[in-house]
């Protein structure tokens, strides 16, 4: 049985690639199973998508915790989950650089890591998420399924979506493929062989999961119980910065930030917290002076986005 | 002129009782008890409880809050939303009020909200029928709610007492179902002794929910679990109410103190020597003993058990109280289409499996439970007339079986 | 009134809803909440139904709420408040509470135009005394994007699919808002998300009013309206421009339109923002247009009708006494003089194609 776990934010297709190589997989001969798990999030949040293959009928309904393949497609998860958990040394880590974020480190893993460029390419490819470059470049280093298998499999899962968006998926799942197969040339040298058996993974029956009992009767949470969780992680490449001698402290991007990521103190804004924003970019919309700019993340601001010069664009 | 029918013993001194239905015994205790907020909805035969209860408010005689929602389902959250903001509230339902309840049962154990409902035992629909059995007490059986039945008014009235006191029990904190029989106790006046008011007041003592929502803490109440949390939340719910065998046993023991009345989880009726014992709870328990009575005098062993607290059920006190029992009849007022009704199955995972043990479904839809027809059942089991684990019937006076 | 200011101050000083939250980029429901909450003195409790705002807040053992809050489920969240109403008169009675208390609850459109209904009418006959504000997002957007009652013709969602056969929901939404005032009780008002100053002013008189108030408020969802998360005040503020959504409040029984969008903009510059409309813009579908701008031409009427009905009676002494709210507590300083939202919307020369607020 071979065990690959997605890992995603809602919106980018994590659920949708899982079920795009089980389609693809099907058509190669072999038995899939493809499910998501899902939380109380909404697009942006954390998630995770299985797939399953095997050369028999799968039976299993479990949590895959000790995966063959493990594909990430947003780095800057790689903060916010452990994607490498029961990951072992004969491993695949297939991560999305997308917008790279130089800080993430990978140092400890134990398996082979590929990184893909596969915003760039599913960019060029004319698609809108990264999610089926990926499932090509994961077909490609598996062997299988063909990319033909994964081009119809592409017809079936997005049926429902215009022409022009299967066409872009089409053209970024082949190109997925190619980026794969040259990949599988460099990644040769380095990977340990693993030859998967048919039916249950001793690995999968070794983890040991244990829970945690809870002292509060009735699930009652006081305000300071728990620390906060960041979401700062949900943005997408881009972030708001702002030229404080245009601010006039209107406070309409405090008023309409969902997230409570502008910092204000008194009736003057300060700044945005970046532990917070989501990059809905709201605050840029409702700026009546354009004090605020959304700015690449790697762009150099102060600590709470201030921005020294006036961009040009 | 000599009277032709006659008492040969002339009357005793009843003047500390009072007749009054079981319904209006319920009314009494909560009129004492004198709860904050009492949400409630119309459903027959609940119906006198509340009746009784606002004329009591009208006439000055309690403070309580009867809030007059627009369904059971509304009348339990609101019950929640009044308990859990630190003030005490009770309710009051049966049969599809009890029903349409039930979701949000759950949610009071779970949220440990210490309520009180009192349950005028009655059928489920279809077809649709206002009379007594066990039917929509089961639904709420894994609910997380303790459930208490009654035999007698004078038991419902003691027991909403005693329910009170345990639902807010610090080591509890869970809703507590007095259920007493639809008609046949909810409609049935029988001599009641009352408590004085300012013991029943001293008994319950002032509501003190430990953690109220509006206080200056600022609790989140009934947030969102994960699959990482859920099971565990789950799992100190079981466990609080494993706490109410013992806690039940202290607060019984209190109300015995002030009563001179006493309650177990199980009772036993005649069974020390007893050969074949009925296994039942509710109203025709009472009924179950003069049958005992009858046949004890003809020379039968035949005992009864009498089940008082079905949920947490005491496993332990069944076991104990069956050890010596080699043939046992389990009544259950309630069916289970497909499988054998729960009582059965409680006690069949109970006791040591050398007795012999079988069903009887009766009452269903208020059918009455005549004295012949329980006879019937303890005469066939001491006849070894049914196979074991058989699956019976008291549709009249005659046990009824599928050979 | 409370204008930004004061609200700013007030949140800082008594922080009511934190950040942390698993809302999507660009909701509409933080704003309306902290909206709702800073607008209010004293202390506060909140009763919250079964919602994307319920689970996204409240993930155990976190919680962004910092008021006293409670979820029982769904369909009962007048049912609950109700409750609670009725143990805070008890404790007050009782002198458990030194400090009078607003209960707050939010429900979304599903809780409360469709399987919440039940309870919030029983609520509002009793005359039970909160405020009831229900974010409208015009669909079950919690589980992922179903037709409510609350869905307005035309939309298509999961449940009312737009396809060859179908054009999306066929029936127009359900006014909640006339259902809700046929109640007779003290305060009902419709506001939007993005008109922060009028809906603040509508919750300091749902405040002030004694008994049931009742604020239903257009909210922004851009995954199920499918726009993009930074056009979410452009999108309500549209509908209300569009004259989609009036911005009204019911007084003791009187209307009134507490903004006058003008000049007139077709409905279609709303529809073509977002994506649960975009099958209404193929060939064919003019008709379907048409009937949407007639909906809401009709609408207005009825609307305008009422509010000029009612205009002697909101000169009148009798209902000025709705707009002597006291406002917030003033604790904050100008850094460069008034420039206001007033002041931006006179202003075109900051709006540059952007949001004009």
């Amino acid at each position: 049985m071979l065990e690959i776990r997605f890992h995603g934010r809602g919106g980018q297709g994590a659920k949708t690639a899982s079920q795009l190589l089980a389609v693809a997989f099907l058509d190669a001969g072999r038995y899939p199973q493809a499910f998501p798990e899902y939380g109380p999030e909404r697009s942006g949040a954390p998630m995770m998508a299985y797939t399953r293959i095997d050369e028999q009928p799968i039976r299993l309904h479990a949590a895959i915790i000790a995966p063959d393949v493990v594909v990430v497609l947003d780095p800057a998860l790689i903060r916010e989950q452990n994607v490498t958990e029961g990951l072992d040394s004969q491993g695949l880590l297939i991560v999305n650089t997308g917008r790279s974020d130089p800080t993430i480190s990978l140092s400890d893993v134990e398996g082979s890591v590929l990184m893909v460029p596969a915003d760039e390419i599913a960019q060029k490819a004319g698609a809108k998420h990264a999610n089926t470059v990926m499932v090509g470049v994961l077909a490609a280093l598996l062997g299988e399924p063909s990319v033909d298998q994964l081009v119809t499999a592409v017809d079936e899962v997005m049926a429902l979506l215009p022409e022009s968006a299967r066409d872009h998926n089409r053209k970024s799942v082949q190109a997925g493929y190619t980026y794969g197969v040259s990949a599988l040339r460099v990644l040769d040298d380095t990977r340990e062989e693993r030859r998967v058996q048919s039916g249950l993974q001793s690995s999968s029956a070794a983890v040991a999961v244990e829970g945690t009992p809870f002292a509060r009767p009735g699930a009652m949470i006081r305000p300071d119980d728990y620390p906060v969780p960041l979401t700062g992680g949900w943005r997408m490449g881009k972030k708001p910065a702002v030229h404080l001698d245009r601010c006039v402290n209107c406070l309409l991007c405090w008023q309409f930030c969902p997230d409570g990521a502008v910092i204000i103190q008194g009736n003057m804004f300060l700044g945005f917290d970046y532990d917070f924003c989501k990059g809905c970019e709201i605050c840029d919309a409702v700026c009546p002076t354009q004090a605020v700019h959304m700015v690449s993340e790697t762009t150099k601001v102060g600590a709470w986005g201030e921005l020294k010069e006036v961009p040009t664009s | 002129m000599t009277p032709r029918i006659f008492f040969h013993n002339p009357g005793k001194d009843l003047s500390h009782l009072r007749v009054m239905t079981g319904a209006q015994g319920v009314a009494h205790a909560m009129r004492q008890i004198d709860p904050d907020v009492f949400p409630v909805y119309p459903i027959t035969p609940q119906t006198p409880i509340i009746q009784t209860l606002s004329q009591f408010v009208a006439d000055g005689l309690c403070h309580t809050h009867i809030l007059d929602v627009e369904s059971e389902h509304s009348a339990m959250s609101a019950a929640i939303g009044a308990g859990l903001a630190g003030a005490r509230a009770m309710t009051a339902t049966a049969s599809q009020g009890l029903a349409l309840m039930v979701e949000i049962i759950y949610l009071a154990a779970s949220l440990r909200a210490p309520i009180v409902i009192a349950v005028g035992n009655r059928a489920l629909s279809g077809p649709i029928n206002i009379h007594g059995d066990h039917s929509d007490a089961m639904l709420a059986r894994d609910s997380g709610a303790i459930q208490i039945f009654a035999e007698s008014a004078e038991e419902a009235y003691d027991l909403t007492l005693i329910a009170t006191k345990l639902a807010e029990h610090q080591e509890v904190l869970l809703p507590v179902m007095v259920g007493l029989d639809g008609f046949t106790i909810t409609h049935s006046a029988e001599a009641v002794d009352l408590l004085p008011d300012s013991a029943v007041k001293d008994f319950v003592g002032p509501y003190a929910y430990p953690f109220p929502l509006l206080d200056e803490k600022k609790g989140t109440y009934g947030p969102f679990s994960m699959p990482d949390t859920y099971f565990e939340l789950k799992y100190q719910q079981i466990e609080s109410l494993q706490n109410v065998l013992t806690v039940f046993e202290k607060v019984a023991d209190d109300f015995f103190h002030l009563s001179r009345r006493s309650y177990q989880a199980v009772e036993t009726y005649r069974l020390e020597d007893a050969e074949a014992a009925l296994v039942m709870m509710g109203s025709h328990a009472g009924t179950a003993k003069e049958v005992v009575d009858h046949m004890r005098a003809q020379g039968a062993m035949v005992g009864l058990v009498e089940i008082r607290l079905f949920r947490p059920f005491p496993r332990n006190a069944v076991k104990e109280a069956l050890s010596r029992i080699s043939k046992i009849a389990v009544l259950d007022k309630a069916s289970s289409p497909g499988t054998f009704p729960p009582l059965f199955l409680d006690v069949a995972a109970s006791i040591d499996k050398m007795s012999k043990l079988i069903s009887v479904i009766y009452g269903l839809g208020g059918r009455n439970v005549s004295v012949a027809g329980l006879q019937d059942v303890l005469e066939g089991i001491v006849a070894d007339r049914f196979p074991n684990n058989a699956a019976c019937y008291l549709f009249g006076n005659k046990v009824w079986h599928m050979t | 009134m409370a204008n930004i200011k004061e609200m700013a101050s007030h949140s800082q000083q008594n922080p009511r809803f934190g950040s942390g939250h698993s809302l999507c980029r660009g909701c509409g429901i933080p704003s309306i909440v902290r909206t709702v909450l800073s607008s209010i003195p004293g202390p506060v409790a909140v009763i919250n139904a079964t919602s994307c705002l319920e689970v996204a807040t409240t993930r155990y053992p976190f919680t962004v709420w910092k008021v006293p809050w409670i979820h029982v489920a769904f369909e009962n969240s007048a049912a609950v408040a109700s409750g609670v109403e009725a143990a805070y008169h008890a404790l007050r009675a009782r002198g458990e509470l030194s400090e009078a208390m607003t209960l707050v609850v939010f429900a979304g459109d599903g809780g409360t135009y469709d399987i919440g209904l039940q309870a919030l009418s029983g609520a509002l006959e009793r005359g039970q005394r909160f405020i009831y504000v229900c974010y409208d997002n015009e669909a079950y957007m919690n589980t992922g994007i179903q037709r409510s009652s609350a869905t307005p013709f035309g939309a298509s969602t999961t449940t009312s699919p737009a396809g060859r056969a179908a054009m999306g929901k066929p029936e127009p939404r359900k006014n909640i808002v006339e259902i809700v005032a046929s109640h007779r009780i003290p305060y009902v008002a419709q506001a939007a998300m993005s008109h922060w100053q009028d809906l603040s002013n509508k919750v300091q008189r749902a405040y002030h009013a004694e008994g049931p108030a009742f604020i239903n408020v257009l909210s922004a969802c851009p995954p199920g309206w499918g726009h993009e998360p930074r056009d979410a005040v452009l999108v309500v503020r549209l509908a209300v421009d569009s004259r989609y959504w009036p911005l009204v409040e019911v007084i003791e029984g009187r209307w009134r339109l507490t903004y006058q969008p003008a000049p007139r903009i077709p409905v279609v510059k709303w529809l073509a923002l977002q994506g649960r409309f975009r099958h209404l813009f193929q060939a064919g579908q003019e008709e379907s247009l048409e009937k949407i701008q007639a909906i809401i031409d009709d609408e207005w009427q009825r609307v305008k009708k009422r509010d000029e009905e009612s205009a002697s009676w909101f000169a009148s002494e009798e209902a000025g006494l709705w707009d002597r709210v006291p406002s917030l507590p003033e604790s904050w300083e100008p850094r460069l003089g008034e420039p206001m939202w007033e002041h931006f919307r006179k202003d075109s020369k900051h709006s540059n194609g952007r949001v004009s607020l």
